[in-house]
Protein backbone atom coordinates (compact mmCIF):
# COMPACT_ATOMS: atom_id res chain seq x y z
CA UNK A 1 0.00 0.00 0.00
CA UNK A 2 1.35 3.33 -1.08
CA UNK A 3 1.87 5.96 1.61
CA UNK A 4 3.11 9.38 1.33
CA UNK A 5 3.26 12.66 3.53
CA UNK A 6 3.01 15.50 2.40
CA UNK A 7 4.03 19.18 4.21
CA UNK A 8 2.91 20.27 7.43
CA UNK A 9 -0.49 22.71 6.55
CA UNK A 10 -3.06 23.73 8.92
CA UNK A 11 -6.11 21.95 8.98
CA UNK A 12 -8.60 24.14 6.80
CA UNK A 13 -12.34 23.53 6.60
CA UNK A 14 -13.75 21.70 3.87
CA UNK A 15 -16.87 22.20 1.74
CA UNK A 16 -18.37 18.71 2.56
CA UNK A 17 -20.08 18.01 5.65
CA UNK A 18 -18.55 15.13 7.80
CA UNK A 19 -20.60 11.69 7.62
CA UNK A 20 -19.34 10.60 11.07
CA UNK A 21 -17.10 11.34 13.90
CA UNK A 22 -15.90 9.97 16.63
CA UNK A 23 -16.14 12.12 19.96
CA UNK A 24 -13.94 11.20 23.22
CA UNK A 25 -15.05 10.91 26.20
CA UNK A 26 -15.47 14.78 26.98
CA UNK A 27 -17.00 15.46 23.69
CA UNK A 28 -14.35 16.80 21.73
CA UNK A 29 -14.27 15.34 17.97
CA UNK A 30 -11.43 13.25 17.85
CA UNK A 31 -11.79 12.21 14.01
CA UNK A 32 -14.35 13.42 11.37
CA UNK A 33 -14.73 11.02 8.12
CA UNK A 34 -15.26 12.91 5.03
CA UNK A 35 -16.45 11.22 1.47
CA UNK A 36 -13.69 12.16 -1.65
CA UNK A 37 -13.51 11.28 -4.66
CA UNK A 38 -12.22 7.83 -4.74
CA UNK A 39 -12.28 7.16 -1.13
CA UNK A 40 -12.20 9.02 1.84
CA UNK A 41 -10.77 12.01 4.14
CA UNK A 42 -10.07 10.98 7.86
CA UNK A 43 -9.93 14.52 9.21
CA UNK A 44 -8.21 13.81 13.30
CA UNK A 45 -8.06 17.48 14.73
CA UNK A 46 -4.71 19.07 15.74
CA UNK A 47 -3.00 15.83 14.09
CA UNK A 48 -3.52 15.84 10.48
CA UNK A 49 -5.54 14.59 7.26
CA UNK A 50 -5.45 11.25 6.19
CA UNK A 51 -6.90 10.97 2.04
CA UNK A 52 -7.26 7.56 1.65
CA UNK A 53 -7.83 5.61 -1.77
CA UNK A 54 -9.18 2.49 -2.37
CA UNK A 55 -8.12 1.51 -5.55
CA UNK A 56 -5.56 1.57 -6.09
CA UNK A 57 -4.94 1.44 -2.41
CA UNK A 58 -2.80 4.42 -1.34
CA UNK A 59 -3.05 7.13 1.90
CA UNK A 60 -1.84 10.53 2.03
CA UNK A 61 -0.96 12.56 4.85
CA UNK A 62 -0.82 16.24 5.64
CA UNK A 63 0.17 16.59 9.26
CA UNK A 64 -0.47 19.82 11.08
CA UNK A 65 2.46 21.81 11.41
CA UNK A 66 2.64 21.28 15.74
CA UNK A 67 2.37 17.67 15.21
CA UNK A 68 5.52 15.80 15.88
CA UNK A 69 5.96 11.93 13.63
CA UNK A 70 5.51 10.23 16.52
CA UNK A 71 2.07 11.76 17.03
CA UNK A 72 1.61 11.13 12.97
CA UNK A 73 2.70 7.25 13.11
CA UNK A 74 0.56 6.64 16.36
CA UNK A 75 -2.19 7.84 14.67
CA UNK A 76 -1.74 6.13 11.12
CA UNK A 77 -1.17 2.87 12.93
CA UNK A 78 -3.75 3.03 15.91
CA UNK A 79 -6.74 4.64 13.79
CA UNK A 80 -5.96 4.43 10.54
CA UNK A 81 -4.80 1.35 9.69
CA UNK A 82 -7.43 0.23 11.60
CA UNK A 83 -9.86 1.21 9.60
CA UNK A 84 -8.90 0.17 6.52
CA UNK A 85 -8.74 -3.08 7.97
CA UNK A 86 -11.87 -3.08 8.72
CA UNK A 87 -13.02 -1.82 5.45
CA UNK A 88 -11.46 -4.80 4.05
CA UNK A 89 -13.93 -7.54 6.74
CA UNK A 90 -11.50 -7.14 9.84
CA UNK A 91 -12.60 -6.75 13.65
CA UNK A 92 -10.99 -4.13 15.33
CA UNK A 93 -11.96 -2.59 18.51
CA UNK A 94 -11.13 1.10 20.51
CA UNK A 95 -9.98 -1.13 23.43
CA UNK A 96 -6.50 -1.86 25.25
CA UNK A 97 -5.69 -5.63 26.40
CA UNK A 98 -4.01 -7.58 28.95
CA UNK A 99 -3.21 -11.41 29.12
CA UNK A 100 -4.15 -12.95 32.47
CA UNK A 101 -3.80 -16.56 33.78
CA UNK A 102 -6.86 -17.36 32.08
CA UNK A 103 -5.90 -15.35 28.68
CA UNK A 104 -6.70 -12.33 27.31
CA UNK A 105 -8.84 -9.17 28.79
CA UNK A 106 -9.60 -6.49 26.81
CA UNK A 107 -11.35 -3.17 28.30
CA UNK A 108 -13.04 -1.06 25.88
CA UNK A 109 -13.94 2.42 25.39
CA UNK A 110 -14.14 5.79 23.99
CA UNK A 111 -10.37 7.69 24.44
CA UNK A 112 -10.13 9.45 27.67
CA UNK A 113 -11.41 6.57 29.32
CA UNK A 114 -8.59 5.11 31.00
CA UNK A 115 -7.50 1.66 28.70
CA UNK A 116 -4.29 2.68 28.10
CA UNK A 117 -3.97 3.84 31.92
CA UNK A 118 -5.15 0.04 32.55
CA UNK A 119 -3.07 -1.99 29.60
CA UNK A 120 -0.30 -0.18 31.79
CA UNK A 121 -1.25 -0.92 35.01
CA UNK A 122 -1.64 -4.44 35.04
CA UNK A 123 1.58 -4.70 32.95
CA UNK A 124 3.17 -3.04 36.23
CA UNK A 125 1.50 -5.62 38.04
CA UNK A 126 2.99 -8.14 35.71
CA UNK A 127 0.19 -8.67 33.23
CA UNK A 128 1.60 -7.69 30.10
CA UNK A 129 -0.34 -5.57 27.83
CA UNK A 130 -1.41 -6.84 24.51
CA UNK A 131 -1.87 -3.56 23.19
CA UNK A 132 -2.95 0.17 24.49
CA UNK A 133 -5.42 0.94 21.67
CA UNK A 134 -6.52 -1.05 18.54
CA UNK A 135 -7.29 -4.40 19.07
CA UNK A 136 -7.13 -6.51 16.28
CA UNK A 137 -9.51 -9.63 16.97
CA UNK A 138 -8.91 -13.10 14.72
CA UNK A 139 -11.84 -15.82 14.80
CA UNK A 140 -9.94 -19.14 15.33
CA UNK A 141 -12.36 -21.90 15.32
CA UNK A 142 -14.32 -21.23 18.33
CA UNK A 143 -12.38 -18.86 20.27
CA UNK A 144 -11.13 -15.57 19.26
CA UNK A 145 -7.74 -14.24 19.19
CA UNK A 146 -6.00 -10.79 20.48
CA UNK A 147 -3.49 -9.77 18.18
CA UNK A 148 -0.18 -7.91 19.95
CA UNK A 149 -0.28 -4.35 18.75
CA UNK A 150 2.51 -1.73 18.86
CA UNK A 151 4.89 -2.86 21.86
CA UNK A 152 4.47 0.67 23.36
CA UNK A 153 1.77 2.84 25.52
CA UNK A 154 1.18 5.86 24.99
CA UNK A 155 -0.06 7.78 28.38
CA UNK A 156 -1.33 11.40 29.66
CA UNK A 157 1.49 12.91 31.76
CA UNK A 158 -0.67 12.04 34.80
CA UNK A 159 -0.84 8.22 34.42
CA UNK A 160 2.53 7.95 33.32
CA UNK A 161 3.60 9.84 36.22
CA UNK A 162 2.29 7.68 38.36
CA UNK A 163 1.85 4.24 36.39
CA UNK A 164 5.10 3.73 35.07
CA UNK A 165 7.34 5.97 36.72
CA UNK A 166 6.28 4.46 40.26
CA UNK A 167 5.37 7.96 41.29
CA UNK A 168 2.27 9.37 43.32
CA UNK A 169 -0.14 10.85 40.92
CA UNK A 170 -0.60 15.02 40.41
CA UNK A 171 -2.80 16.72 39.27
CA UNK A 172 -3.38 17.52 35.12
CA UNK A 173 -2.04 19.97 33.05
CA UNK A 174 -2.78 21.03 29.56
CA UNK A 175 -0.82 18.64 27.19
CA UNK A 176 -1.09 18.31 23.58
CA UNK A 177 0.60 14.79 23.30
CA UNK A 178 0.83 11.89 25.57
CA UNK A 179 3.67 10.40 26.76
CA UNK A 180 5.50 6.94 25.20
CA UNK A 181 6.65 4.27 27.21
CA UNK A 182 8.21 1.12 25.17
CA UNK A 183 7.91 -1.66 26.34
CA UNK A 184 10.58 -3.40 28.65
CA UNK A 185 10.70 -5.90 31.76
CA UNK A 186 9.08 -3.60 33.62
CA UNK A 187 6.38 -3.19 31.77
CA UNK A 188 5.91 -6.40 29.70
CA UNK A 189 4.61 -6.76 26.30
CA UNK A 190 3.04 -9.94 24.61
CA UNK A 191 3.94 -10.07 21.24
CA UNK A 192 2.31 -13.47 20.48
CA UNK A 193 -1.85 -14.22 19.46
CA UNK A 194 -3.57 -14.82 23.10
CA UNK A 195 -7.30 -16.21 23.45
CA UNK A 196 -9.50 -13.47 24.29
CA UNK A 197 -11.60 -14.35 27.54
CA UNK A 198 -13.89 -11.53 28.39
CA UNK A 199 -14.34 -8.14 27.20
CA UNK A 200 -15.08 -5.21 29.32
CA UNK A 201 -16.82 -2.17 28.62
CA UNK A 202 -15.40 0.93 30.51
CA UNK A 203 -17.87 2.79 32.94
CA UNK A 204 -17.64 6.76 33.50
CA UNK A 205 -16.19 6.18 36.99
CA UNK A 206 -19.32 7.08 38.71
CA UNK A 207 -19.22 4.72 41.58
CA UNK A 208 -16.69 4.21 45.15
CA UNK A 209 -15.65 0.18 44.20
CA UNK A 210 -14.91 -1.45 40.99
CA UNK A 211 -18.34 -2.93 39.88
CA UNK A 212 -18.75 -5.22 37.07
CA UNK A 213 -21.95 -6.41 35.40
CA UNK A 214 -22.72 -9.09 32.69
CA UNK A 215 -24.20 -7.55 29.70
CA UNK A 216 -26.55 -9.15 27.65
CA UNK A 217 -26.52 -10.09 24.29
CA UNK A 218 -28.19 -6.93 23.11
CA UNK A 219 -26.06 -4.96 25.44
CA UNK A 220 -22.82 -6.46 24.50
CA UNK A 221 -23.62 -6.24 20.67
CA UNK A 222 -24.44 -2.12 20.95
CA UNK A 223 -20.91 -1.69 22.89
CA UNK A 224 -19.16 -3.84 20.67
CA UNK A 225 -20.51 -2.09 17.86
CA UNK A 226 -20.14 1.46 18.98
CA UNK A 227 -16.21 0.34 19.88
CA UNK A 228 -15.74 -0.94 16.27
CA UNK A 229 -13.61 0.49 14.01
CA UNK A 230 -15.80 0.91 11.04
CA UNK A 231 -14.68 3.23 8.28
CA UNK A 232 -17.62 3.75 6.13
CA UNK A 233 -20.64 3.66 8.73
CA UNK A 234 -23.52 4.09 5.86
CA UNK A 235 -22.44 1.12 3.73
CA UNK A 236 -25.27 -1.32 4.23
CA UNK A 237 -23.53 -4.49 2.77
CA UNK A 238 -20.13 -4.06 5.19
CA UNK A 239 -22.52 -2.69 8.24
CA UNK A 240 -24.35 -6.62 7.55
CA UNK A 241 -20.89 -8.37 7.48
CA UNK A 242 -19.39 -6.05 10.31
CA UNK A 243 -22.77 -7.08 12.96
CA UNK A 244 -22.19 -11.08 11.68
CA UNK A 245 -18.62 -10.85 13.04
CA UNK A 246 -19.80 -8.84 16.30
CA UNK A 247 -22.52 -11.48 17.01
CA UNK A 248 -20.17 -14.08 16.44
CA UNK A 249 -17.65 -12.49 18.75
CA UNK A 250 -20.69 -12.16 21.68
CA UNK A 251 -21.22 -15.59 20.79
CA UNK A 252 -17.86 -16.66 21.90
CA UNK A 253 -16.71 -14.57 24.43
CA UNK A 254 -18.11 -13.11 27.45
CA UNK A 255 -18.93 -9.47 27.47
CA UNK A 256 -18.93 -7.18 30.57
CA UNK A 257 -19.19 -3.46 32.08
CA UNK A 258 -16.98 -2.40 34.62
CA UNK A 259 -17.01 0.73 36.29
CA UNK A 260 -14.35 1.83 38.67
CA UNK A 261 -13.24 5.36 39.96
CA UNK A 262 -10.41 6.95 38.10
CA UNK A 263 -8.49 6.94 41.28
CA UNK A 264 -4.51 5.72 40.94
CA UNK A 265 -4.27 4.20 44.46
CA UNK A 266 -7.06 2.17 43.63
CA UNK A 267 -5.65 0.52 40.70
CA UNK A 268 -4.50 -2.28 42.44
CA UNK A 269 -7.81 -3.31 43.80
CA UNK A 270 -9.23 -2.92 40.57
CA UNK A 271 -6.40 -5.29 38.87
CA UNK A 272 -7.21 -7.80 41.62
CA UNK A 273 -11.07 -7.20 40.87
CA UNK A 274 -10.94 -8.00 37.56
CA UNK A 275 -8.86 -10.61 37.56
CA UNK A 276 -10.63 -12.62 40.15
CA UNK A 277 -13.96 -11.81 38.03
CA UNK A 278 -12.28 -13.13 35.01
CA UNK A 279 -11.32 -16.16 36.94
CA UNK A 280 -14.83 -17.53 38.65
CA UNK A 281 -16.45 -16.56 35.61
CA UNK A 282 -14.86 -18.59 33.70
CA UNK A 283 -14.84 -21.20 36.25
CA UNK A 284 -18.58 -20.57 36.42
CA UNK A 285 -19.51 -21.01 32.55
CA UNK A 286 -16.47 -22.61 31.25
CA UNK A 287 -16.19 -22.25 27.37
CA UNK B 1 -60.58 -9.82 27.34
CA UNK B 2 -58.96 -8.38 24.55
CA UNK B 3 -59.42 -5.10 23.79
CA UNK B 4 -61.04 -4.37 20.18
CA UNK B 5 -57.82 -1.93 19.13
CA UNK B 6 -55.27 -4.69 20.36
CA UNK B 7 -57.35 -6.79 17.92
CA UNK B 8 -57.31 -4.60 15.41
CA UNK B 9 -53.69 -4.11 15.39
CA UNK B 10 -53.06 -8.03 15.34
CA UNK B 11 -55.49 -8.17 12.07
CA UNK B 12 -53.21 -6.09 10.01
CA UNK B 13 -51.11 -7.96 7.69
CA UNK B 14 -47.47 -6.80 8.14
CA UNK B 15 -43.97 -8.39 6.68
CA UNK B 16 -40.64 -7.97 7.87
CA UNK B 17 -39.09 -5.30 6.78
CA UNK B 18 -36.41 -5.91 3.81
CA UNK B 19 -34.02 -3.80 5.50
CA UNK B 20 -33.76 -5.97 8.82
CA UNK B 21 -31.27 -8.73 10.10
CA UNK B 22 -32.03 -11.20 12.52
CA UNK B 23 -29.69 -13.35 14.65
CA UNK B 24 -30.38 -15.26 17.80
CA UNK B 25 -27.39 -14.85 20.37
CA UNK B 26 -27.83 -17.44 23.31
CA UNK B 27 -31.60 -16.22 24.25
CA UNK B 28 -31.95 -13.18 22.64
CA UNK B 29 -32.62 -12.83 19.58
CA UNK B 30 -31.15 -9.16 17.84
CA UNK B 31 -32.20 -7.60 15.17
CA UNK B 32 -30.10 -4.71 13.07
CA UNK B 33 -32.17 -2.33 10.97
CA UNK B 34 -29.93 -1.74 8.34
CA UNK B 35 -31.85 1.47 7.49
CA UNK B 36 -31.26 3.23 10.62
CA UNK B 37 -28.15 1.57 11.92
CA UNK B 38 -29.60 0.82 15.25
CA UNK B 39 -30.46 -2.59 17.02
CA UNK B 40 -33.00 -4.36 18.53
CA UNK B 41 -33.27 -7.03 21.21
CA UNK B 42 -36.09 -9.93 21.35
CA UNK B 43 -36.91 -12.13 24.11
CA UNK B 44 -38.09 -15.84 23.27
CA UNK B 45 -41.81 -15.12 22.88
CA UNK B 46 -40.93 -12.18 20.88
CA UNK B 47 -38.53 -13.57 18.95
CA UNK B 48 -41.07 -17.22 17.88
CA UNK B 49 -43.76 -14.63 17.40
CA UNK B 50 -41.50 -12.46 14.80
CA UNK B 51 -40.31 -15.45 12.97
CA UNK B 52 -44.13 -16.25 12.23
CA UNK B 53 -44.53 -13.44 10.98
CA UNK B 54 -41.25 -13.82 9.12
CA UNK B 55 -42.68 -17.35 7.62
CA UNK B 56 -45.41 -15.37 6.03
CA UNK B 57 -48.23 -15.76 9.35
CA UNK B 58 -50.04 -12.65 9.55
CA UNK B 59 -50.01 -11.34 13.55
CA UNK B 60 -53.62 -13.08 14.50
CA UNK B 61 -52.39 -16.50 12.80
CA UNK B 62 -49.01 -15.97 15.12
CA UNK B 63 -50.92 -14.83 18.31
CA UNK B 64 -53.11 -18.22 17.93
CA UNK B 65 -49.65 -20.50 17.64
CA UNK B 66 -48.37 -18.54 20.42
CA UNK B 67 -51.20 -19.46 22.51
CA UNK B 68 -50.79 -23.26 22.13
CA UNK B 69 -47.05 -23.13 22.49
CA UNK B 70 -47.64 -20.68 25.91
CA UNK B 71 -49.52 -20.60 29.24
CA UNK B 72 -50.84 -17.61 28.61
CA UNK B 73 -54.30 -15.95 28.72
CA UNK B 74 -55.96 -14.72 25.82
CA UNK B 75 -56.26 -10.82 26.62
CA UNK B 76 -52.89 -11.08 28.49
CA UNK B 77 -50.97 -12.56 25.01
CA UNK B 78 -53.09 -9.96 23.06
CA UNK B 79 -51.96 -7.00 25.00
CA UNK B 80 -48.07 -7.86 24.83
CA UNK B 81 -48.20 -8.85 21.07
CA UNK B 82 -50.22 -5.64 20.14
CA UNK B 83 -47.76 -3.52 22.50
CA UNK B 84 -44.93 -5.28 20.27
CA UNK B 85 -46.37 -4.71 17.04
CA UNK B 86 -46.28 -1.30 17.43
CA UNK B 87 -42.93 -0.84 18.74
CA UNK B 88 -41.69 -3.25 15.59
CA UNK B 89 -43.73 -0.92 13.67
CA UNK B 90 -41.97 2.01 15.67
CA UNK B 91 -38.34 1.04 14.88
CA UNK B 92 -39.24 -0.10 11.53
CA UNK B 93 -38.76 -3.99 12.02
CA UNK B 94 -41.86 -4.86 9.95
CA UNK B 95 -44.13 -3.03 7.78
CA UNK B 96 -47.76 -2.81 6.53
CA UNK B 97 -47.76 -5.68 4.07
CA UNK B 98 -48.39 -4.32 0.08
Amino acid sequence: MAFKMRPACAQAPLEVPHFHRWEAASGDPVALFYRVPGGFLLRFPDRGDFTVELEPRAICCTPTPEVSKTVISAVYSNQVLPLLASHDGELVLHASATVGPQGALAFLGKSGRGKSTLAAAFARAGYPFLTDDGLWLEQAGEDYLAKPGRPDVRLWPDSGTAIVAGCAGRESADWIEKDRFGSDPSLPFHNQPARLRAVYVLGEGMGEDPAILRLSPLEAVNEITKYAFILDVEDRSRHRDHFERVVRLVQMVDCFSLDYPRKFESLPQLITAVLEHASSEMEAHPR
Amino acid sequence: MAEDGQLNRLASEVQLSPDVVVREVGDETILLNLASGTYYGLDPVGARFLSLIEQGHSPMQARDALLKLYEVGPAVLDRDLAALLDDLFLNGIVKAEN
